[in-house]
């Protein structure tokens, strides 16, 4: 079933309301998606992420750009190319589901082939096939709302992907499972799409489902794409604060950049001291700057640079502690530590002193 | 779709505006029954007429008097059938069926059996049993107008109040209890706030029904001298060689304009209940209150007012179609015994045409009025532009207006046309003054569509028109269904628009009804109106079989 689509949107744009009240919700929105691989769009609600979806399933009309899929143009304004919905062969997981309540399971999941009017014998084997595919045997005759969420979450999977689709869409399809379901779900969706080998896009607002299902990420604000790259990428080398503040918990300092080492490292002024960061070179010395640090990333021992003070709060949750340690000047920082890495429980009023490498601080231009 | 649009204004249009626009040019009109040379005097000479206040007064207390009782009525009925233990409430349930099924003047002419001054069964009894010299009630009356006409728009409102009364959070009254609010107090400052809004939906909604009602104001109201707007409106057109169109526009225009203040004032109420956080689709279980001894006189009291509804009605008017005068039952009755009223019905081809043409305009129009309901709900659903938000207005616009005066719209609109006296012009008065209703539930029903379960079909490969027939289609079968039957069993038995447009050979039965009703052929009204109950049911009845055996299940429970 392996898609060798690729996907290319080229300026993308889309505004809605009356004139004079126009909400942009898509801005010039461009990426390629090579075939096979799964692309997580990311961003709050109403950064135009559902839209960019339904432009591509061609549920709504954007105002310009181009959307091409394999050598298919899907979309152009220039060209004068719509293609409806029903002519894209794409496949898409909705939301809200959408199972149809007046058919069965069989029904619902044989439906795009008998609109496209396939032999009922080809409709039983190929439906048979995805049900299998997504274990749902056996539960053909039950009428589709009789079944449990994440069951019903299956048949729209299977129901999607039933038509061998060129291209899988998914908008926000785990946020009605409850929180234990979705990470196993979420688990099993990737190792699917991996063996497929499907060209997908997975729209979502949730930075750890976006993580762990894509092979690449967009991150989306007010209709504009302001990061993209692999995961890693995103999370470790975005320059944007928004991005790095939205794909994972993070400090962010306030500081003055004192002057440029060897090494892209850079000397950045704090609140209760100086440190040793890494950022692009392009700065220039004694401006104004943020320095990003995750909580995960300090240690209770070893190399890099100092944090001092005294824990200000304490909560355990689980795999180890995130804490709130206030420095000698300058607002609390946050800190998770691992059990492991610990000699006892921390308690408040407890003095520390943490180390964090200069690689994981990272200078930010203050946006 | 975008091309429907257009087609759809202009059809909805003529529809609604088409007979509000010919009633102005009438009303301005010179010359009789068309539209002619301008004029002034229709409306000096019918707002002259000195007996005109004392119409409008009469409408006035039949109006509120009717509108008030109603309400009352359908909320404490309502509030005993949701939150007390009262015995046998499951029954209180069928209410909202009720009025489906009794045209109004057998209504009018079952309560003139039983409580007209001079021989009325009830006041028979009465008057031996006090020892009176004649029947003490008199159902000429303004207070007999307004109980029978109460007793027909309380089911409307019992229907608006139970789902208020059953979505209402009991924490809001609790938090009243264990904020120190002794019950009368929480019933007074908490529970009637809140319900303030609802009422008075109810209200507004009973007041245009009454403003419209013709039934019993024609056929209790004339006899008893006590016209209203719409009787002295119909009496202008009615009556002498050359019916007067134009002044019964000049009055009508004034008719129009106060339904659509008082549809206003409904919408306004409506919308003020859907802001208080009361109803929010959540099931709760209200709180029981116990009756303790007032149970079982409460229970008497109300069953005894749907036995006044729908059984004694009945049974009187039954009673009364096998005799060939009223007879109090006995010896005497038994002996006078006839089959006449049901041979005559059987035999006159007036009354088998009449049957034809009103199971014709019940069916035809209902399919045509379920078909271009389903299409303007569609429509305003799924785009919001400035021209579904017009179609949308003017679908409301015809919500309140009363059907006589429609009618006298449409009467002066199709007399341009070759229409004019066929059932065709019944058909499509019909569909006009009711599309309203056939919308309301399309909409609900569309409401609770969910968007993407149309998207998925299109995603899943299919064209619009699959998506319409496999997917909308079957969903908002219950719906349809039941917007069917609504306009079906109302078609069948709407007097006020068609008393104005039958003519001879487009004859239905509730105007037969009303022409044997003044003549005082109570045997003759008494076996049309039983057949006109046998026809409602059996289209109602067909209906539900239809419904039952290919039950759409309804939609999924939303997940959170």
């Amino acid at each position: 079933m392996a898609s060798d689509a690729h996907l290319a949107v080229q300026g993308l744009g889309k505004a809605y309301g009356p004139p004079g009240h126009r909400v942009e919700a898509l801005r010039d929105v461009t990426f390629h998606l090579p075939p096979a691989k799964v692309l997580g769009v990311l961003g709050p609600s109403g950064c135009g992420k559902t839209t960019l979806l339904r432009c591509l399933a061609g549920l709504e009309e954007p105002d310009g750009g181009e959307i091409r899929l394999g050598e298919r143009v899907l979309w152009s304004k220039e060209k004068g190319i719509r293609l409806p919905p029903e002519r894209r062969e794409v496949g898409m997981v909705f939301q809200s589901y959408a199972i149809w309540p007046h058919m069965t399971v069989l029904e619902n999941v044989a439906f795009p082939l008998r609109v496209r009017g396939l032999s009922e014998r080809e409709v039983r084997q190929r439906v048979g096939q995805v049900l299998e595919m997504v274990r749902l045997t056996g539960l053909e005759n039950r009428p589709a709302t009789d079944l449990s969420g994440g069951q019903q979450q299956r048949v729209a999977l299977a129901r999607a992907l039933v038509a061998q689709p060129r291209l899988l869409l998914f908008d926000e399809p785990l946020s009605n499972l409850d929180a234990q379901l979705r990470e196993a779900t979420l688990l099993e969706l990737r190792a699917f799409l991996r063996d497929l080998g499907i060209t997908a896009v997975y729209v979502t607002h949730d930075r750890a489902e976006a993580l762990t299902v894509a092979d690449h990420i967009l991150v989306m604000r007010e209709g504009r794409v302001v990061a993209q790259g692999t995961p890693e990428e995103v999370y470790f080398q975005a320059q944007d604060p928004f991005v790095v503040g939205f794909v994972g918990r993070v400090n962010l300092m306030e500081g003055r950049l004192l002057a440029w080492e060897p090494q892209g490292r850079a000397r950045v002024e704090l609140a209760f001291g100086v440190w040793s960061c890494t950022g692009p070179g392009a700065l220039p010395e004694g401006a104004r700057v943020l320095v990003a640090v995750r909580p995960e990333h300090f240690q209770p021992r070893g190399e890099g640079n100092p944090l001092l003070g005294r824990v200000v709060s304490v909560a355990f949750i689980g795999e180890g502690y995130r804490l709130e340690v206030a420095p000698r000047e300058g607002p609390p920082i946050r800190v998770d530590l691992r059990v492991v890495d610990l000699p006892r429980a921390p308690q408040v009023g407890d003095a520390l002193e943490l180390r964090v490498a200069p690689a994981w601080c990272r200078v930010l231009l203050p946006s | 779709m975008r091309a429907a649009v257009p087609l759809l204004l202009l059809v909805v249009g003529l529809l609604t505006l088409g007979p509000a626009a010919s009633l102005l040019l009438g009303s301005f009109s010179e010359g009789l029954g068309t539209w002619g040379p301008f004029t002034w005097r229709k409306y000096a000479e019918v707002y002259l007429d000195p007996e005109l206040p004392r119409v409008a007064l009469n409408t006035l207390a039949f109006v509120l008097g009717a509108s008030s009782l109603a309400t009352g009525l359908g909320g404490v009925l309502a509030f005993l059938a949701v939150r007390t233990d009262l015995p046998g409430k499951g029954l209180v349930l069928f209410l909202p069926w009720l009025p489906m099924m009794i045209p109004h003047v057998l209504f009018a002419a079952a309560w003139i059996m039983l409580l007209n001054p001079t021989n009325g069964l009830l006041n028979l009894y009465l008057q031996e049993l006090l020892g009176l010299e004649q029947g003490p009630l008199n159902i000429y009356s303004l207070g007999g107008m307004i109980l029978l006409e109460a007793l027909l728009d309380l089911p409307i409102a019992f229907a608006m109040l139970f789902p208020v009364f059953l979505a209402l959070d009991p924490a809001l009254e609790e938090a009243g209890r264990v904020a120190g609010g002794r019950p009368h107090q929480v019933l007074l400052r908490v529970l009637l706030p809140l319900l303030r809004p609802a009422l008075l939906a109810a209200f507004f909604l009973a007041t245009i029904r009454t403003l419209g009602a013709f039934a019993i104001p024609q056929v209790v109201g004339i006899p008893a001298g006590i016209p209203v707007l719409t009787t002295y409106i119909y009496r202008i057109i009615s009556t002498g060689w050359n019916p007067d169109y134009g002044k019964a526009s000049a009055l009508g225009v004034v008719g129009l304009a106060l339904a659509m203040v008082l549809a206003y004032l409904y919408r306004w109420a409506t919308q003020k209940g859907e802001r208080f956080a009361t109803v929010t689709g959540k099931g709760y279980r209200p709180r029981v209150l116990p009756l303790g001894p007032w149970r079982w006189p409460l229970a008497l009291l109300v069953f005894g007012l749907l036995f006044a509804m729908v059984l004694l009605p009945l049974a009187t008017v039954a009673y009364i179609s096998f005799l060939p005068y009223v007879v109090r039952p006995g010896p005497e009755a038994w002996e006078v015994l006839t089959l006449a009223n049901w041979k005559w019905a059987v035999q006159d081809p007036v009354v088998a045409r009449a049957l034809g043409n009103t199971a014709f305009v019940a069916v035809v129009g209902a399919s045509l009025g379920v078909g271009l309901s389903l299409l303007v709900a569609y429509v305003t659903h799924r785009r919001r532009t400035p021209a579904t938000a017009l179609l949308d207005l003017l679908t409301f616009l015809a919500f309140a207006w009363p059907g006589l005066i429609v009618g006298v719209g449409f009467m002066l609109f199709f007399v341009q046309t070759p229409l004019y006296a066929t059932l065709w012009a019944l058909v499509l008065a019909f569909v006009g003054t009711y599309l309203p209703y056939g919308v309301r539930p399309m909409n609900t029903a569309l409401l609770q569509l969910h968007r993407d379960l149309e998207d998925a079909a299109r995603t899943a490969g299919a064209t619009f028109l699959a998506t319409l027939r496999r997917v909308l289609l079957p969903l908002l079968a219950p719906a349809t269904v039941s917007a069917w039957a609504l306009l079906a069993s109302q078609f069948a038995r709407e007097l006020g628009v068609a008393a104005v447009l039958a003519r001879p050979g487009s004859e239905v039965l509730a105007v037969q009804l009303l022409a044997y009703a003044h003549d005082g052929l109570w045997g003759r009204v008494a076996v049309l109106g039983l057949l006109l109950v046998l026809l409602s049911t059996l289209l109602l009845a067909g209906l539900l079989h239809l419904a039952v055996r290919r039950r759409s299940p309804q939609a999924p429970p939303p997940q959170v």
